[in-house]
């Protein structure tokens, strides 16, 4: 199967570890990328804020970009990239003024019949378990997570059409293939404070906070998310958070494709398991994953 | 002489006037029209001045007919009919005109509104000139009524009607009356005790001499008409009779099965056998059962697997091999060879594994083998007429098992040297060890049941000999014991064994001749038992040749399996051409590779020869196993009837054949089947000989209980406790070559008994008889059967209640996900004395009284997007009351309420409230909910604060989500048995929500309730008595008037084609086979013109709508 491979920029810069990973599992489920070629910013912040017809236009670009390469499905991990770009292929597939400006700017017509998937869906439905789980060659046995999905991949429902927009499971079934023991919590979908990190980073800290607390709480092994901004968040705030709450957090935020990678054999370098703040490594390595 | 119309148009106070000129067109009329005599308008024309207007022109004027045009005739044709017959004029001389719905009400433009009324009414004065007066019938009212729902409105309902000296039938679906009253604690505004008001209304109820109280029992079809109606209702059996059971209750401690209790809300378990409280009514314990259970249903002799395997899992092996006895006399047999459909659909099999149903079986047989004791039922007595059986195979030896208990002489005839037909020439030993057959068998003849072998019926001992020697009945069972030919060249060569003949001499222990190389041809169970034996017997290459592939094969995969392990090997998309030999002897074979071509008529793909693909391969044997055929050369004598495979023509449901007394079962009339329907054939053939003898004719044959839901429900995976399946123990196939000694070794006692515990008891009572046994007053039958009751009433009361929404549909909220999160019908039972907690609010996580309670509103209600858009209008009252109860039981405790609005009312609803407030103390917050989670462990709900315009978190003990009312699960099976339609949400539909809430548009039946719609207790009590009223004046007047505006058949006209009978929805029309014409049944008729729209041929007319009326009013509506 080949696809076409939307990154982001935030893929290219301080999310290098979850492009890098996901290439490579992507690789050993005999599944080609073509990275759209030439393609430019997805629309989110701040064009979204300031400018929607900037905002859906640089989208439909980059979907003109990908239906030009003539392939069925399009996958994005980031999950901004990913709304953005469902977005706007659904308001100029429903709304015909939208169409027409944007086709304007764009100086051509989009087809509209472009597959937008976001990873974790292609690797639950298009990909299927029963083919991830004949690639796990060292199951993860003993590992005990909480999955951490964020807002940004599940909601609204209306658009994003994830499994569950209160308890999405899809994830969670992912890894529990791998033989993650994954835990349930509350905390699936809570905001983490998102891109408010630089502009208002007390609330950032006191989303993420109550994240955090609660997988020390439930003693957790690792959060495991699927994208990129809670990554950081979650990942960056912990020695402030703990100050706060006179404890030392070290709860290893790693992305669901790096667990994926460990479980289809892949080395921990490979997949930069020790590009995170909160370094994953030494619980791996006391498990005896890596 | 010209006729006179009369023409009165209402102004419906600005309802009409408002949009339409009215005084205009009256004048208009008068004016243009000639045949209009007078033509007037009024301010209210159904006012008594109005009526008077009309009245006083036909007496004075001489009117001939009458048009009125107002509101709807819904509303008021009823009154100006009965103006115009007040006046005496035939009341179907008049017309009404609607300009109110029709026009006003929905006309923006008023002059174009003034057109159209009065185009519509100019309508009605052409039509009214072609009606004719018409009288209806009276009939008399049938002064019974029926009252469907047994909570508080219906149990209202039923007491009115009761008392007034009239019979009752109260139909419920519980096992119990009182409804959801019964279930609550405390009522609002007074905080009276809901079981103090409802119980002693229920045990009136009970005891009323006029109200026969049906439960377990749902309306299936209704016919008939007001007053007149005939209502089926399904009536599953309580299982305890009403009148021997003391309420002792001994029967729920030996009950082996539990379950969440639907009465306690999943508060508490239930045994199937119970009483939802001390004070129910009735008043006795009564079992539910949700229907026959997948494995017996599956089973060919409708064997109690779930009644024995829960036995097996109390390890009460002796009361589990009698129930199988029931059915099965050969427990150590079947538990060998049976193919066990109960496993393929056993519902566990949707968890894990299905039980391992069959090796229970097996071990119940062998464990009472063991013993050395057989253990039958009593032998009813002893009776005179003697029974032969001809054949020693399972139907034979089964039939005579249970000929025998009910006290009849049985001889059976076996030609074979060894009794057990097939299963003792047929199955090999390594499957079913001749020991254990001879056991079983030697078990019938302890019985006194004679077995003569060597004896060959048509020759040694004919039909008439026995005849003179007394037998009066014969069951023939002569089983399939001629191989099927291959019919190609060399089948006559030494070496070509046919299969049924090598499995008989490896049984009898004859030499077979057996090679070394060796081919069976088929891909049926002989053929794998003659490739197994073969191989046991010496032969060093065993090839089985199947012309289809493995996929296609009609043998087991067990068995297919072993084969493999033994070293069989297969040879798919294979045929033999031809054999080749020398010297008569069999040397080889040649054999053709074959394609799968387009399905046959068995659905398999058609095999097809590929030519040119002929090889020829050397054999010492080849074995046809492709089939068998039944011997009947020593049949010919008795002249039975056969069909074109020769196989004996006998009755599907009695087994009997051409000839009187004469029985016949088994592979002999069914063809190659399965050893368990051979036994059930010979359990049939006995019920149906023992009839033959002791009533000298054939009983009706047995209702069959109603098989349960297969689908596997969430409750049930619940159930399941996490015991895995035991796997059979089997010789090694090293040990295996050369001998035949069993390769299955068989269960432990605690491996039985560990799939007994596995069994999920989906049909809830498993009818293993546990109680039946232990009941002192012997109260408890299990054989009651559900039936089909149909009941004669002259008016229906559907009270059919409400349901509670579902709150698992928030998934935010966590209900079922966290104990502590319950719905406010849970918290009903938590306080309620005769609850799970006998009456203590504790949270059902820890059994701690909690200090803080969230009460959630409006969940399921007024939400639209995820709920109802309706307000249940009960639940703010609920949580009051339910604060309010909290406070007193625990005065530290904080209550909060999260509400959209707070709606009380009600009398004394609204001071009720503000005490929880300003008494109570309770929070109210005006906010919706957005999440309650759980975080360190507590649950936190997050909700907003509207009026504040903020956030909250609250901590929480316990959560109550005020649910929501909604309709009945069922509410479509009432709607569609009682033909009455239902809104959106699922609420039955009143004829008019001012003037006639408990009427429905089919006279003579009436709503009470929250079946109307969402209500509180007084509401539904006034709704039940309103109802009684209604029914009670109809019983009192006693008769009614049937409309006459029905359908009638222009009997020249009818061609006879039937088009309408199956068209009426009142199954009013039928084809008379005598005048070859559809007759109409006035009585049944509604006049709703279906029928009439439909017959090609315009055969049938509806009164009062004929064609030249309705073609009249469209040319008076078009062009004045």
């Amino acid at each position: 199967m080949k696809v076409s491979y939307y990154p982001g920029c935030s893929l290219e810069g301080t999310a290098k570890p979850f492009d890098k990973s996901t290439r490579k599992i992507l690789g050993a489920l005999d599944v080609a990328i073509e990275e759209i070629p030439d393609w430019s910013c997805c629309g989110s912040s701040p064009a979204l804020k300031m400018d929607r017809m900037l905002s859906t236009s640089l989208a439909a670009h980059n979907l003109a970009l990908a239906e030009d390469q003539h392939l069925e499905n399009l996958v994005i991990p980031c999950p901004f990239c990913f709304r953005r770009l469902l977005s706007a292929q659904e308001e100029i597939d429903t709304d015909q003024n939208v169409k027409q400006r944007v086709t304007k700017v764009i100086e051509r017509e989009l087809s509209g019949d472009i597959h937008v998937h976001n990873l974790v869906g292609f690797l639950r439905y298009t990909i299927g378990l029963d083919t991830i789980a004949a690639k796990v060659k060292k199951p993860l046995k003993g590992l005990r997570i909480v999955p951490y999905y964020g807002c940004y991949l599940v909601k609204p429902s209306g658009i994003t059409h994830f499994d569950n927009p209160e308890q999405p499971v899809s994830m969670d079934e992912l890894l529990e293939v791998l033989g993650v023991e994954v835990m349930d919590w509350d905390f699936k979908t809570e905001c983490c404070g998102a891109g408010l990190s630089v502009s208002k980073t007390e609330t950032v800290c006191e989303l993420s906070s109550r994240v955090i607390r609660e997988a020390g709480w439930k003693q957790a092994d690792a959060i495991v998310v699927a994208c990129q901004l809670c990554q950081a968040n979650l990942d960056m705030r912990q020695d402030e958070i703990g100050k706060k709450d006179g404890k030392k957090y070290k709860i290893p935020v790693i992305y669901f494709t790096q667990l994926l990678g460990l479980a289809f054999g892949m080395p921990a370098k490979e997949l930069k398991l020790s590009h995170h703040l909160v370094n994953p490594m030494p619980m791996l390595t006391k498990k005896g994953f890596v | 002489m010209k006729k006179k119309v009369g023409v009165y148009i209402c102004q419906c106070g600005t309802n009409i006037a408002g949009k339409v000129d009215v005084e205009k067109i009256a004048k208009e009329l008068g004016e243009e029209r000639d045949d209009v005599t007078v033509c007037r308008y009024y301010k209210y024309m159904c006012s008594e001045p109005g009526q008077k207007l009309i009245r006083d022109d036909i007496a004075e004027l001489g009117l001939d007919y009458v048009v009125e045009a107002s509101c709807s005739p819904k509303m008021h044709e009823p009154t100006f009919r009965n103006a115009v017959s007040a006046a005496g004029m035939n009341p179907y001389m008049f017309e009404m005109v609607n300009i109110r719905e029709h026009c006003s009400w929905v006309s923006e433009n008023k002059e174009e509104a003034t057109q159209k009324a009065k185009d519509l009414v100019q309508g009605g004065i052409k039509r009214v000139q072609h009606h004719t007066p018409l009288v209806g019938s009276k009939k008399p009212v049938n002064p019974t009524a029926m009252v469907v729902g047994g909570g508080i409105a219906g149990i209202t309902a039923s007491l009115k009607i009761a008392n007034a000296g009239y019979k009752v039938y109260l139909v419920e679906k519980d096992e119990i009356i009182g409804g959801r009253m019964a279930q609550f604690d405390k009522t609002f505004p007074t905080l009276d005790c809901a079981g103090c008001t409802l119980t002693p209304k229920t045990s009136e109820v009970g005891r009323h001499p006029n109200i026969e109280i049906l439960t377990m029992s749902q309306v299936k079809e209704m016919s008939g008409f007001v007053g007149n109606f005939k209502v089926k209702v399904f009536q599953k059996p309580r299982y305890v009779s009403l009148d021997k059971c003391t309420g002792c209750g001994d029967c729920q401690q030996v009950c082996p099965i539990s379950f969440k209790s639907e009465f306690e809300l999943g508060l508490a378990t239930r045994h199937p056998i119970s009483r939802a409280f001390p004070q129910a009514i009735p008043n006795t314990f009564s079992i539910l059962r949700a229907g026959k259970p997948p494995c017996e249903d599956a089973c060919p002799a409708g064997v109690n697997v779930c009644g024995y395997m829960n036995l097996a899992g109390l390890g009460k092996f002796d009361e589990a091999l009698a129930l199988v006895r029931e059915r099965m006399p050969f427990a150590a047999v079947c538990g060998r060879i049976c193919f066990h459909p109960c496993e393929t659909v056993c519902k566990r099999g949707k968890i894990d594994a299905p039980l391992s149903i069959c090796y229970t079986k097996r071990y119940l047989g062998d464990y009472e083998l063991e013993k050395g004791e057989f253990k039958h039922p009593p032998i009813e007595k002893e009776r005179e007429e003697k029974v032969a059986i001809i054949g020693s195979g399972p139907a034979g030896l089964a039939a005579g098992y249970y000929l025998r208990l009910k006290g009849y002489p049985v001889t059976v005839f076996e030609k074979l040297p060894v009794a057990g037909g097939m299963l003792a020439v047929g199955i090999p030993d390594y499957r079913l060890p001749r020991d254990i057959l001879a056991d079983e068998i030697n078990n019938l003849t302890g019985m006194g049941i004679e077995i003569k072998t060597g004896v060959t019926f048509g020759k040694d001992v004919t039909f008439d000999s026995l005849k003179q020697e007394g037998y009066q009945s014969f069951f023939i069972a002569t089983g399939l014991h001629k191989n099927t030919s291959l019919r190609i060249e060399g089948e006559d060569l030494e070496g070509v064994i046919p299969g049924t003949d090598l499995l008989r001499k490896a049984s009898l222990d004859e030499p077979v001749g057996m090679g070394k190389k060796v081919v069976i041809v088929g891909g049926g169970n002989v053929a794998i038992d003659c490739a197994r034996s073969a191989w046991r017997l010496g032969a060093e290459e065993v090839t089985v040749l199947y012309r289809r592939t493995r996929d296609e094969m009609p043998a087991w995969d067990i068995e297919v399996e072993e084969a493999e392990q033994e070293g069989v090997k297969f040879h798919f998309l294979a045929a033999p051409v031809r054999l080749m030999g020398e010297n008569g002897k069999l040397c080889s074979m040649e054999v053709i590779n074959m394609e799968l071509g387009e399905p046959d008529a068995s659905g398999r793909r058609r095999p097809v020869p590929i030519e040119g693909s002929q090889t020829i391969i050397e054999v010492d044997n080849v074995i046809p196993a492709i089939g068998q055929a039944p011997d009947t050369k020593n049949l010919e004598e008795i002249a039975l009837k056969t069909n074109k495979w020769g196989m004996i023509v006998a009755d599907e449901h009695t087994l009997a054949t051409s000839r009187s007394g004469v029985f016949s079962g088994g592979d002999c009339t069914l063809g190659a089947a399965s050893f368990v329907e051979a036994v059930a054939q010979g359990r049939r053939a006995a019920q149906s000989i023992h009839s033959y003898l002791a009533y000298g004719g054939l009983k009706t044959v047995e209702t069959k209980e109603t098989p349960m839901d297969k689908e596997l429900t969430e409750e049930e995976r619940l159930r399941a406790k996490p015991i895995s399946r035991q796997e059979m123990p089997r010789l090694s196939s090293a040990k295996r070559k050369g001998n035949f000694q069993e390769v299955d070794l068989g269960f432990s006692a605690e491996m039985a008994k560990a799939e007994g515990q596995r069994c999920l008891s989906c049909s809830l009572c498993s009818q293993c008889g546990e109680c039946e046994r232990n009941c002192g007053p012997q109260a408890i039958n299990l054989n009651e059967k559900e039936r089909m009751r149909e009941l004669e009433v002259g008016a229906i009361i559907v009270a059919t209640g409400i349901d509670i929404f579902d709150a698992s549909k928030y998934t935010e909220y966590g209900y079922g996900k966290y104990p502590d999160v319950i719905t406010n019908l849970q918290f009903e039972r938590l306080c309620n004395a005769s609850g799970p907690t006998g009456g203590k609010v504790v949270r059902p996580s820890n059994g701690k009284v909690p200090q803080s309670i969230v009460f959630v509103q409006c969940v399921g209600s007024r939400d639209p997007a995820k709920g109802n858009a309706y307000c249940s209008k009960v639940c703010c009252m609920i949580s009051a009351k339910q604060l309010s109860i909290f406070k007193h039981h625990n005065p530290e405790g904080q209550a909060y309420v999260f509400y959209i609005d707070n709606r009380a009312g009600g009398k004394g609803y609204e001071e009720f409230l503000r005490r929880t407030i300003e008494e109570d103390g309770a929070q109210y917050i005006r906010g919706r909910v957005a999440k309650i989670y759980q975080e360190a462990g507590k649950l936190v709900v997050r909700g907003e604060n509207s009026l504040v315009g903020g956030i909250v978190e609250i901590e929480a003990d316990m959560v109550v989500l005020a649910t929501g009312l909604t309709s009945q699960k069922n509410v479509a099976t009432v709607a569609r048995a009682l033909n009455l339609s239902t809104d959106k949400d699922g609420f039955f539909i009143e004829v008019h929500p001012k003037l006639g809430p408990v009427e429905t548009s089919l006279s003579g039946i009436f709503l009470a309730g929250g079946a109307q719609g969402p209500k509180d207790i007084p509401e539904s009590v006034a709704q039940g008595g309103a109802t009684g009223a209604e029914v009670l004046a109809l019983f009192s007047i006693g008769e009614v008037e049937v409309e006459p505006t029905v359908a009638g058949v222009e009997e020249k006209l009818c061609t006879g084609c039937k088009t309408c009978v199956g068209l009426c929805p009142y199954n009013a029309i039928s084809f008379s086979e005598e005048s070859k014409l559809a007759m109409i049944n006035e009585a049944l008729c509604q006049g709703c013109g279906t029928c009439a729209a439909a017959c090609p041929v315009a055969a049938i007319r509806v009164q009062h709508y004929t064609p030249d009326q309705i073609y009249a009013q469209i040319e008076g509506i078009l062009c004045g």
